[in-house]
């Protein structure tokens, strides 16, 4: 059972888009500094300005365990943090199921890569990085149901 | 019907794929110790279906096609009786009936069974090298005829046979595709995105012929040959897979108590007519969200909703389900497809709806969203998928989205200030502590204001 998870949690006013988080995520999972390898991504538009966080909820229930065809996005059932391994094949279909773009896309291995919470390392990488402080990596909020086992019921 | 209590219930699943797996999984979070069997025609540990075509391609190897590890049955404490046919449901005794001869008593049941392929009444079917591409023995066989240079005729171009045009070129195969319908992915896509996909798969090198019939598979010596087209035309050929559509495998429940529909039509708990005979997956016909009625939504991530959906409510738990979203997602030539909910809605005949379109066809893009009544009820996402996942989200739960029409596609600032209303909770918690020197630094203003909105919409107060 699952208690005390922890997830990252953005404060957009304290965001200045400068995507220094999208970078340490890349250079802490590929060792590359490419924005576009960060399991969190940061929209800006310096004409409307605005930035806006997409980064993975590892929600309950998830939406892209019941859409890998693979197999591969697993959750783990001691700390709840949902994991893709290197079986993808690149069919989307993650992707399109995520409501809050946690689904990223390496487009030139063609896989999905996703949040692991830098789970082999201290703590999310894109936490301690922000110069902003405008990410934080506190216990979730919506704590997560617990199952109830019950015995057989009558229908 | 119920059963007494200090009793073991038992579950018995009828197919192993999505569902099964969802409903196995789902059921022992609730239910540890009753007994789950799974009775499935085939032999093998559970793979998926749409990796196949992967399969074909060669991308993945024999040992990476099992959808859960190789313990997962141990682990879960589940009965397996693989390679075996039920002949015949006993709902009034609760028990199965299996080919062996051998009775299956159950207390709750699940028909998971799928999909079957069509098969037309074609001359030459028997022929060796004809055969359909629905199970990873359809694949291996296909697999093992191989030789370089091969030449290969796909019948249909559907989802199933594009996917297999494509793996057997990858393989290296010359492939050609016939399709009977004057476009490509009819059930998927509408006409100017078929004709953009056609136009991939010819640059790809996928000979593709459509509005055309066959007539006739030719052979000799029990091979196939060649293929006769209804103009007369032939086509060379040594491997045929005939990948026409797939209908809901009812053939279990035919001519019993259960109800048939276009599948095994259920309620929000997935029962079916009789309380404790439950279907989930490509055979149940569910609530359809954009069209508000039944139908059979057959692809992979609903079937693994389902079943777990399923598995609770056979477990004891009665959940809900909030209704299925027709959704295909596929990448041919690492271009990604994906078509949500009602995509065409001329050809369903749905009128009075607002459709926006982004297409820039010299760079394969071709996005076009679907709207009636302020709501989302379609999506089409070529070559660059956007905000598909939210798009996705729109449509599930249906939520009124008339003042963003226009800044879906063109992912403006009042897209992401809705998505950021709806979800703020989720995102950014309801109360996150700050160090205090971050405090209250309102630069400017972000929030999300139904009022300006209005205004705005009423053309009243331009956008600057």
């Amino acid at each position: 059972m699952i208690t005390k998870q922890k997830l990252v949690y953005c404060r957009p006013t304290l965001c200045s888009g400068c995507r220094i988080c999208a970078n340490a995520c890349a250079v802490a999972h590929d060792g590359v500094a490419n924005p576009r390898l960060g399991r969190i991504a940061i929209h800006q538009n310096l004409l409307e300005r605005y930035e806006f966080q997409e980064l993975c909820r590892h929600c309950e229930d998830a939406p892209c365990i019941d859409a890998c065809m693979v197999g591969c996005i697993e959750e783990d059932e001691g700390t709840g943090i949902i994991t893709n391994d290197d079986r993808c094949v690149g069919c989307w279909m993650c992707v399109m199921v995520c409501p809050y773009g946690g689904m990223r896309r390496d487009l030139a291995k063609q896989v999905a890569i996703k949040c692991d919470q830098c789970k082999d390392l201290s703590g999310p990488v894109c936490v301690d990085v922000c110069p902003n402080g405008a990410l934080v990596y506190k216990e979730r909020e919506d704590a997560r149901v617990e199952p109830f086992f019950a015995g057989p019921t009558v229908a | 019907m119920g059963i007494g209590s200090g009793t073991r219930c038992e579950y018995a699943i009828v197919g192993n794929s999505a569902a099964a797996i969802g409903a196995i999984e789902s059921i022992r979070k609730i239910d540890r110790d009753g007994g789950i069997t799974v009775v499935s025609n085939e032999r093998h540990h559970v793979y998926s279906r749409p990796l196949i075509a992967h399969y074909l391609a060669g991308e993945v190897q024999e040992e990476r096609m099992a959808y859960r590890p190789a313990d997962f049955y141990e682990r879960y404490n589940v009965e397996t009786r693989f390679g075996l046919n039920v002949t015949r449901i006993d709902a009034d005794g609760q028990n199965l009936i299996l080919d062996d001869g051998s009775t299956l008593h159950y207390h709750r049941l699940l028909i998971s069974t799928g999909s079957k392929a069509m098969r037309p009444p074609l001359k030459g079917t028997d022929l060796e090298g004809v055969g359909i591409f629905q199970t990873y023995d359809d694949a291996r066989q296909i697999v093992s005829r191989f030789a370089t240079d091969t030449k290969a005729v796909v019948i249909g171009a559907g989802l199933i046979g594009l996917r297999a045009a494509y793996g057997l070129q990858e393989r290296g195969a010359e492939v050609s595709v016939v399709e009977l319908l004057p476009r490509v992915l009819s059930r998927v896509l509408d006409a100017r995105g078929s004709h953009l996909v056609q136009s991939i798969l010819e640059k790809g090198g996928i000979r593709v012929l459509t509005g055309r019939s066959v007539a006739e598979i030719s052979g000799r010596n029990g091979e196939v040959r060649g293929l006769i087209l209804d103009n007369g035309a032939t086509l060379e050929c040594r491997i045929v897979i005939i990948a026409t559509g797939v209908v809901p495998n009812v053939d279990l429940v035919k001519d019993t108590i259960i109800k048939v529909n276009r599948g095994i039509p259920v309620n929000q708990f997935f029962q079916t007519n009789v309380s404790n005979i439950f279907a989930a997956g490509d055979v149940a016909e569910t609530f359809d969200i954009p069209r508000a009625g039944g139908m059979v939504n057959a692809n992979w991530p609903n079937a693994h909703e389902q079943g777990r959906y399923a598995g609770l409510c056979m477990a004891g738990k009665m959940v809900q389900y909030p209704g299925s979203l027709g959704m295909n997602a596929v990448s041919l030539y690492n271009i990604p497809i994906v078509s949500l909910g009602i995509f065409d809605p001329e050809s369903e005949g749905i009128n009075q709806v607002d459709v926006k379109i982004r297409a820039n066809l010299e760079q394969n893009i071709y996005q076009k969203l679907v709207f009636r009544d302020n709501r989302l009820k379609g999506a089409i996402f070529i070559g660059d998928l956007g905000y598909c996942g939210a798009v996705k989200d729109l449509i599930q739960d249906q939520s009124l989205v008339g003042i963003i029409k226009d800044s879906i596609l063109e992912e403006k600032y009042q897209l992401y200030a809705f998505l950021r209303k709806k979800r703020q909770e989720k995102v950014e918690g309801k109360d996150v502590e700050w160090p205090e020197t971050y405090s209250s630094p309102q630069r400017y203003q972000k929030s999300f204001n139904e009022e300006s909105w209005t205004e705005r919409e009423r053309d009243e107060r331009p956008w600057h």
